[in-house]
C-alpha cells in the first residue's frame, strides 16, 4: 500500500477544503501563477493519485518536485494543512513506485552519506567551476561558490581549546559549512570561543539527512537519523549548536519522524531536545551582550531563512543581534521572510523559477539600501551571493556568526 | 473531447507554453471553493486581449464552452467547467496599466490580485475599497464577475460603485469598451452595470477601469463580545439608528471564534456566545464620539466586554481573524457549505435563530458569519463529503437556510453570486418572466451559448 | 379621434383620469395595475406608449399615449430599523426629499435636470448633479423596484437588502434606460442618516481654470466635499449668491459629517484653494440659509435649461483641454455660454446662448470631435467611432427587442 493511503496522510489530504489562501504566499505560484504550484492544487494532485484515478507521471513529479519546501502554504492554510508533510509523503511514494532517476539517486544514496565521496565531489567541483562551461549552471553561479581545499571536519582538530568553559556544546556543522564556507564555521567556534563556550565537534557527524528525506529516500535519511543520534548522545554536552537553518530544523524533528520505527524514539528525543541553532544559543542561553563591541559599521539587512523562520520559530533572536551591534544600522528589507530561491536542489532542477524568486529578494536587499545582507543558513547565503554575483551586484552575503566574529575580533 | 485541429489551434494562439491538455494537467483547473468539481478539456493562459479574442472566436465556431477563471476561489461553483471545454486562466493578465491618483481611476487587467494592487496604491496614499475577506488571493476580474463585496463595503459600497468601464471581449470575439475613464455614464443602456456581476456568462473582461480613492484619515478598530447572540444582531440595528455608518460591522458566533482563535491565537473570547468586529473611519476628530456611542449601544445590549484597538498591530490581528474564518473551519470538519443569504437588517435575529433551529434540526454544526451590517450572512454548514447521508442533509439544510432567508424578505446572494450551487433555488426568489428575461439577455449576448454555460440562468 | 380601444380606458383608469390634449391621450393611472393595464391595451392596439416628460410640452412629445404618473405619490413606508423607503415612482423627486430631511434622513441623487421632475423621470435619465461626486447616483440608492414591463407584465426585482447580486442585474438596466425597457413605477430606496452639520463655502475665482483646478485639487487630497460647484458669472449673478460681485465665477463648497472636523475640512480646502488665488468670501453654517441658496441655484438653472443644454463628463486632467476647446468653438460659432460645473464627478452643464442657431451643427460637430479627442462624455448621446459602437449599438437594439418585443415603448 502506498504511504498516501495510510490514514495519517489521507485524512489530511481531505482536510483541505480549497479556499485558495495559499496561493497568497507560495513563492512558486507567485511566480509560476499556475494552479498546480500552489498547495491546493498539488493536494488535489496527490490525492488523486491516492485514490488511483491519476498516474504517477512525469507531469505529477514535476508537480509535486516543485515545491521549495519553504513551509509558507502551512503557515498560511488557515485550517493548517500540513502541505509540505504531505509533499514529503507524496515525494516518498514517487520514490517508492517510480524510483529515483540516477542523479538524485547517487546524490542521496551515495555521496551525502559518505564523507570520502563528499570530499571527491567537492574537489572536482573545485577543479570545474572555473572551466568556461561549468562558471553558471543552471542559474548558479559555481565560478563563485567557495569550496575549501580543506573540509571544516578535517581542521576543527586544530581549533584552541578553553581553560575553564561556561558551558560546553557540540557542533553541528552541516555538508555545506564544513566543504563551502569553511570560514564561517570557525567563525562559529570563535563566537563561542568568546564567549567562552568549549565547543566539540564529532568528526563521525554525517548529513543531517534532509535531502534524502526531501526526496524521499528514507531508507538513507534513517540511517542518518541513526548514525547521528548515537554519534551525539555518546557526548556530554549542554547543547548541540549548528549554524544551518535546515541542518538545525532537521535534527530538531528527528524524534517526530519514524524515530518509532526505528526504536529510537527516547534516544533521538535527548538528542532533538538538546539542538540550537547559533542565534537562538546566543540570544536565549548566554544572552550575549553586545554593546561593548566595536569596529564594525554599516548598513545591514537580515534575509529569514525558510528553515529558521517558519521551521524553528526563530525570527527575533538574529534581529537582536543585529540591532544591538553598536556600529550597525539595520534595516529590515521587504518580504525578509521570503523564500530565496534555493529550496535545496529546487535551484537546480527549476532554475527558471528559482531565479525569479531570487530576483525578488534581490529586488527587496536593492530596496533597504544596505551594505551587507546578513543571514543564518549556508544554502541561502550561497544562493543570494551567487545570484547579486550573476546580477553584478556588489552586496556582500554573511553568516550572521561572521559578522560576530568580526566584531570580537575588533575588541580584541 | 477537443479535436487535434482546435488543439493545434489553440496552441497557436497562445503558445505551447501557456496551454494544458492532459487530464492530469487540467484536474486542478476543475474546481474552484466549493465541492463542485469537473476538469475542463483544455487550460489556456490568453496574455493579451487579441489573445482572448482568438480564443473566443474559435471557441465560437466550434461550439465549446469557455469558463474564465482567476484565482479559483469562489464560492458559487461559478468557475467550474461543468460541461467541459476551455478554461481560459487569466492570472497572467495581470498588470497595471495606468495608476493616474489626479483623476483619482486606475486601469488593470482581470488576473490582478486584489492586495497586489492595494500594495501598490497604498505607498501612493490610495486604495482600491471592495476588499473580499479573500483578497490576498482573488482577482479583480473575478470581484468585478461576482461584484464582490466585503467587510468595508458597509460604508464604501460594493464593487459596482467603482467600475467606471470595461474592456469586454464578447462570447462572438467583438471587443466592446462599456463606460469609460469617467466617473459618469454617457448615452446608451447601462451595459458596464449590466457585465458588473455576470459572472462570467455575457463577457470576459480583458481591461478594468477602477475608481481609487484616498486612504481615510484615521479608524478604530472595536471589538466586542457577547453572551448571547441575539444581542449582538440587535446591537447592529441599533449603531445604525444611531446616524453611525461603519466601514464594518461584522459578527462571528461561538464555533467561528474558536476556529479563528485556534489559527490565529489572538486571545478572541472563546466562551462568547458572538462577537462584533466593528470599524469607523473617517476623520480623526470625529471618531471618538463615534466610538463612545458604539459602546454605548453595545453596553444597552448587554455586551460581556468592549475593546478598542491601541495599535496596527492589534487591528491586524483581528483582521487576520476575520479573513481567515472561512478556510479554518476545516480544523473542525473537512468540508463545508457555505451560504450567502442577504436579509433585511432588522431580521438579521429572526434568521440567525432560524439557522440555530436548522443546525439543530439536521444535526449539522453551522458557524454564523455576517457582515451583519448589511444583514448578509454566511452560514458555514460543516461536515464531511464523503459521508453521503451527511451530504444529503447539508444540501437539505442549504435550501431551508435559502427559504428561510427569501421568507424574511432577503435575497439568495449578497456577494458571492447563484453559479450553479444556487441555481436550484433562482425560481425561489424570480418570477418565471424575471428569470425568462435573464436568460434573453444571455442568448442576446452569447447566442451560441458557450460562454460558461449553465450558470447563473441555467442557459 | 376615436378610436376603439379608447373605450377601453374609463373601465381601466377610470372617467376622469385622462385627457386628450392635442391629439395625445393623458393618461393618469393611479396604480401599478392601471399602468399594466394601459400597457397591454397599448400593446394589443400597437400603439406607441411614454412616459409624460412634466418639462416638456405635450405637442413636442411623439407618442399616442403619455403616461402622467403624478397621482401615483405615495411614499409607502418608511423602514426606520432598515433605512429605507418604499415609494411610488410619481412623486415630485424634491418634494420627496425634502420629506426625508424633515424626518431624519438624507437622500441625495438630483440634478438640475431632475428639479420639478417626477422621480420616476429622475431615474430614467440617471442624470449626473451636484451630488454625483460623493454621494453616486440612482443605481446606489435603488435597492428594490416593481416595473411594469412593455407587455404589461410586472416585475419585481430585489428587497430591502443593502447587497443583493442575485441573478443578473437588471435594476441596473432599467435606470437611465429612458423607460425604453420599462415603467419604473414603486422603488425600495436606500437612505442615509441626516448629516449631523454642514457648511458651504462660497470663494470667488480668478479664470474658471484656476477653480477647475483647485477644485480638481480636493480629491487626490482626501477631500471630497458633498457639493462642488463651479459656476460662470451671469449665473452666480443670477443664482443672487451671497458675497459675490457682478462678473465673478464662483466656486461652492459644502461640506458635511459630524460637527467635529468640519471646521479643520474646510481650513484645508481653503489651503489648497489659496494656492489657485481661490478666495473664500464667505461661510454659510445655517441650514436654511444653505438650502435657500441651492433653491436658487436649482431656479436659475431651469431657467438656462431652456436654452440649448449639454451635460458633458471628462476626467479631471483633460478638463483645460475640453475648457479651451469649447471657448475656441464658441468663438469660430460665435455662441456664447455658460456653465455649471459639478467638480466632484468633473461633469459639466453646459448652456448655450443661441440668438442665431444656425450654426448650432457646427458647434456640435466641433464639441463632439473635442470630446473623442479627449475621451469625454456626453448624457444620452453616443460619443465614439469604429466597430464596437456598432456592437454596443447592435446589443442595445437585441435588448430593447428582448425587453418590448411588440415595440410599444416610444423612444
Amino acid at each position: 500500500m502506498t504511504i498516501l493511503k495510510k490514514k495519517e496522510i489521507y485524512e489530511k489530504l481531505n482536510s483541505c477544503n480549497k479556499c485558495g489562501f495559499c496561493q497568497a504566499t507560495c513563492r512558486v505560484y507567485k511566480t509560476t501563477l499556475n494552479e498546480f504550484n500552489c498547495a491546493r492544487g498539488r493536494i488535489r494532485l496527490i490525492k488523486a493519485v491516492a485514490d488511483g484515478v491519476l498516474v504517477r507521471s512525469k507531469f505529477y513529479e514535476d508537480a509535486i518536485n516543485s515545491c521549495t519546501l519553504c513551509l509558507e502554504c502551512t503557515k498560511t492554510c488557515p485550517s493548517a494543512v500540513p502541505t509540505t508533510e504531505l509533499i514529503l509523503a507524496a515525494r516518498q511514494d514517487l520514490a517508492e513506485t517510480r524510483g529515483l532517476a540516477f542523479t538524485k539517486k547517487m546524490a542521496l544514496k551515495r555521496v551525502l552519506p559518505s564523507e570520502a565521496l563528499k570530499k571527491v565531489s567537492f574537489r572536482s567541483l573545485k577543479m570545474v567551476k572555473n572551466m568556461k562551461n561549468f562558471q553558471q549552471f543552471r542559474g548558479i553561479d559555481l565560478a563563485g561558490m567557495p569550496v575549501a581545499d580543506q573540509s571544516f571536519l578535517s581542521i576543527s582538530h586544530r581549533m584552541p581549546k578553553l581553560e575553564r568553559p561556561r558551558f560546553k556544546v557540540a557542533f553541528f556543522v552541516g555538508c555545506l559549512m564544513n566543504y563551502t564556507i569553511v570560514h564561517s564555521a570557525k567563525n562559529l567556534v570563535k563566537v563561542l570561543h568568546a564567549n567562552n563556550v568549549e565547543v566539540i565537534v564529532p568528526r563521525e557527524q554525517r548529513c543531517c539527512g534532509a535531502p534524502m528525506l526531501v526526496y524521499g529516500e528514507t531508507k538513507t535519511y534513517e540511517e542518518m537519523v541513526k548514525h547521528n543520534t548515537e554519534v551525539f548522545n555518546k557526548l556530554d554536552v549542554d547543547a548541540v549548536v549548528t549554524g544551518c537553518a535546515s541542518c538545525g530544523s532537521m535534527l530538531k524533528t528527528y524524534w517526530e519522524r519514524c524515530t518509532n520505527k526505528l526504536g529510537l524514539s527516547g534516544a533521538a528525543q535527548k538528542f532533538s531536545s538538546k539542538v540550537q541553532d547559533i542565534t537562538q544559543f546566543l540570544v536565549d542561553t548566554l544572552k550575549i551582550d553586545l554593546t561593548s563591541l566595536k569596529g564594525l559599521y554599516g548598513r545591514a539587512t537580515y534575509h529569514d531563512p525558510c528553515h529558521l523562520i517558519r521551521a524553528q520559530g526563530i525570527m527575533v533572536q538574529p534581529r537582536k543581534i543585529l540591532n544591538n551591534m553598536p556600529g550597525i544600522e539595520y534595516v529590515e528589507m521587504d518580504g525578509a521572510n521570503n523564500c530565496c530561491g534555493a529550496g535545496g536542489m529546487f535551484q537546480g532542477f527549476y532554475p527558471e523559477i528559482a531565479a525569479q524568486i531570487t530576483a525578488k529578494k534581490l529586488a527587496g536587499i536593492a530596496k533597504a539600501g544596505a551594505d551587507m545582507v546578513v543571514t543564518a543558513c549556508p544554502a541561502c547565503k550561497l544562493r543570494i551571493q551567487g545570484s547579486l554575483n550573476i546580477g553584478g551586484h556588489k552586496h556582500k552575503v554573511v553568516h550572521i556568526v561572521d559578522v560576530l566574529a568580526q566584531a570580537y575580533q575588533a575588541e580584541e | 473531447m477537443l479535436s487535434s485541429a482546435v488543439t493545434a489551434e489553440l496552441k497557436n494562439i497562445v503558445g505551447t507554453k501557456n496551454i494544458y491538455l492532459k487530464s492530469e494537467e487540467t484536474l486542478p483547473f476543475g474546481y474552484d471553493a466549493t465541492l463542485k468539481e469537473q476538469p475542463p478539456d483544455a487550460v489556456v493562459f490568453p496574455q493579451s486581449t487579441e489573445e482572448v479574442v482568438q480564443i473566443m472566436k474559435l471557441a465560437n465556431r466550434e461550439l465549446i464552452p469557455v469558463i474564465s477563471r482567476g484565482a479559483g476561489t469562489n464560492l458559487s461553483g461559478g468557475s467550474v467547467p461543468l460541461h467541459g471545454g476551455i478554461v481560459l486562466n487569466l492570472t497572467r493578465m495581470n498588470r497595471i496599466l495606468e495608476i493616474d491618483t489626479k483623476n483619482l481611476l486606475a486601469v488593470v487587467e482581470p488576473g490582478l490580485v486584489n492586495n497586489d494592487f492595494q500594495e501598490v496604491l497604498a505607498p501612493l496614499g490610495f486604495y482600491y475599497p471592495p476588499d473580499p475577506a479573500s483578497m490576498k488571493v482573488c482577482t479583480i476580474g473575478g470581484n468585478v464577475g461576482e461584484c464582490a463585496g466585503g467587510p468595508r463595503c458597509m460604508k464604501y459600497g460594493v464593487t459596482r460603485e467603482y467600475i467606471r468601464g470595461l474592456e469586454v471581449v464578447l462570447p462572438t470575439g467583438q471587443v466592446i469598451m462599456t463606460g469609460s475613464k469617467n466617473k459618469a455614464a454617457g448615452g446608451g443602456y447601462d451595459l458596464t452595470k449590466l457585465m458588473i456581476g455576470s459572472e462570467g456568462i455575457l463577457g470576459v473582461f480583458t481591461k478594468i477601469i477602477v475608481s481609487i480613492s484616498p486612504l481615510p484619515e484615521a479608524k478604530k478598530t472595536m471589538l466586542c463580545s457577547f453572551d448571547r447572540i441575539e444581542d449582538a444582531s440587535n446591537t447592529v440595528a441599533n449603531i445604525v439608528g444611531e446616524g453611525i455608518v461603519p466601514t464594518t460591522l461584522e459578527m462571528m458566533d461561538n464555533l467561528l471564534i474558536n476556529c479563528a482563535e485556534d489559527h490565529t491565537r489572538v486571545g478572541l473570547p472563546r466562551d462568547a456566545a458572538a462577537i462584533l468586529l466593528i470599524e469607523v473611519d473617517g476623520y480623526k476628530e470625529d471618531l471618538p464620539r463615534q466610538v463612545e456611542t458604539i459602546h454605548q449601544v453595545c453596553r444597552k445590549n448587554n455586551m460581556r466586554e468592549f475593546k478598542l484597538a491601541k495599535s496596527a498591530v492589534e487591528v491586524d490581528q483581528l483582521w487576520v481573524a476575520r479573513r481567515t474564518v472561512i478556510g479554518a473551519v476545516a480544523r473542525k470538519r473537512p468540508s463545508y457549505s457555505l451560504q450567502d443569504v442577504t436579509v433585511p437588517r432588522n431580521k438579521l435575529p429572526a434568521i440567525v435563530s432560524k439557522i440555530v433551529a436548522i443546525s439543530e434540526k439536521y444535526q449539522l454544526p453551522i458557524g454564523v458569519l455576517a457582515h451583519a451590517g448589511d444583514g448578509n450572512l454566511h452560514p458555514l454548514v460543516l461536515f464531511d463529503e464523503r459521508d453521503q447521508e451527511e451530504v444529503r442533509k447539508v444540501h437539505m439544510a442549504e435550501g431551508e437556510i435559502c427559504r428561510a432567508a427569501l421568507e424574511l424578505g432577503g435575497t439568495l446572494s449578497g456577494e458571492h453570486g447563484i453559479g450553479s450551487l444556487k441555481l436550484p433555488y433562482l425560481t425561489w426568489e424570480f418570477s418565471r418572466t424575471a428569470i425568462d428575461l435573464m436568460k434573453g439577455i444571455k442568448q442576446l449576448f452569447d447566442p451560441h451559448n458557450i460562454l460558461n454555460p449553465g450558470k447563473v440562468v441555467g442557459v | 379621434m376615436e378610436e376603439s380601444w379608447m373605450a377601453k380606458l374609463p373601465a381601466i383608469v377610470g372617467e376622469s383620469q385622462y385627457v386628450e390634449k392635442n391629439g395625445r391621450i393623458v393618461v393618469f393611472p393611479n396604480s401599478t395595475e392601471h399602468v399594466s393595464s394601459i400597457v397591454k391595451l397599448a400593446n394589443e392596439n400597437q400603439v406607441k406608449l411614454a412616459v409624460k416628460k412634466s418639462k416638456e410640452s405635450v405637442v413636442k412629445q411623439e407618442p399616442k399615449i403619455l403616461l402622467d404618473l403624478s397621482k401615483m405619490d405615495t411614499i409607502v413606508e418608511i423602514d426606520r430599523e432598515n433605512v429605507t423607503a418604499a415609494v411610488m415612482t410619481g412623486i415630485n423627486l424634491a418634494a420627496f426629499q425634502s420629506e426625508m430631511k424633515k424626518r431624519g434622513f438624507y437622500f441625495p441623487p438630483t440634478s438640475i435636470w431632475d428639479n420639478g421632475s417626477l422621480m420616476i423621470e429622475a431615474i430614467a435619465a440617471n442624470h449626473t448633479g451636484p451630488s454625483s461626486g460623493k454621494y453616486g447616483k440612482w443605481r446606489e440608492y435603488v435597492l428594490g423596484m416593481e416595473v411594469v414591463l412593455p407587455t404589461g407584465e410586472i416585475l419585481n426585482l430585489g428587497g430591502k437588502n443593502i447587497k443583493c447580486v442575485s441573478g443578473l442585474d437588471m435594476m441596473g438596466l432599467f435606470i437611465g434606460s429612458h423607460s425604453q425597457l420599462g415603467i419604473v413605477t414603486k422603488v425600495l430606496l436606500r437612505l442615509l442618516p441626516k448629516p449631523e452639520a454642514s457648511k458651504l463655502s462660497i470663494a470667488r475665482v480668478n479664470t474658471l481654470l484656476d477653480g477647475v483646478n483647485a477644485a480638481n485639487t480636493l480629491g487626490p487630497r482626501g477631500q471630497l466635499p458633498a457639493r462642488n460647484e463651479l459656476i460662470t458669472p451671469n449665473m452666480a449673478w443670477e443664482m443672487q449668491i451671497p458675497g459675490i460681485e457682478k462678473g465673478q465665477t464662483v466656486l461652492l463648497t459644502e461640506i458635511e459629517g459630524f460637527v467635529e472636523s468640519l471646521s479643520r475640512q474646510l481650513a484645508e480646502v481653503d489651503l489648497i484653494y489659496q494656492k489657485y488665488g481661490v478666495k473664500s468670501q464667505l461661510v454659510i453654517s445655517d441650514e436654511k440659509e444653505i438650502e435657500e441658496i441651492w433653491s436658487r441655484y436649482f431656479f436659475t438653472a431651469s431657467l438656462h435649461m431652456q436654452k440649448q443644454t449639454y451635460n458633458l463628463t471628462i476626467i479631471p486632467s483633460k478638463l483645460p483641454s475640453l475648457y479651451d476647446a469649447i471657448e475656441k468653438i464658441c468663438r469660430q460659432t460665435g455662441f456664447s455660454f455658460e456653465m455649471i460645473m459639478h467638480c466632484g464627478v468633473v461633469n459639466i452643464d453646459l448652456f448655450l446662448d443661441s440668438i442665431d442657431s444656425s450654426n448650432l451643427i457646427e458647434f456640435e460637430e466641433g464639441l463632439f470631435k473635442a470630446l473623442l479627442l479627449l475621451g469625454g462624455k456626453m448624457a444620452d448621446k453616443k460619443i465614439g467611432i469604429g466597430s464596437h459602437v456598432l456592437e454596443i449599438e447592435k446589443l442595445e437594439s437585441g435588448l430593447k427587442r428582448l425587453f418590448d418585443p411588440s415595440g410599444v415603448m416610444a423612444g
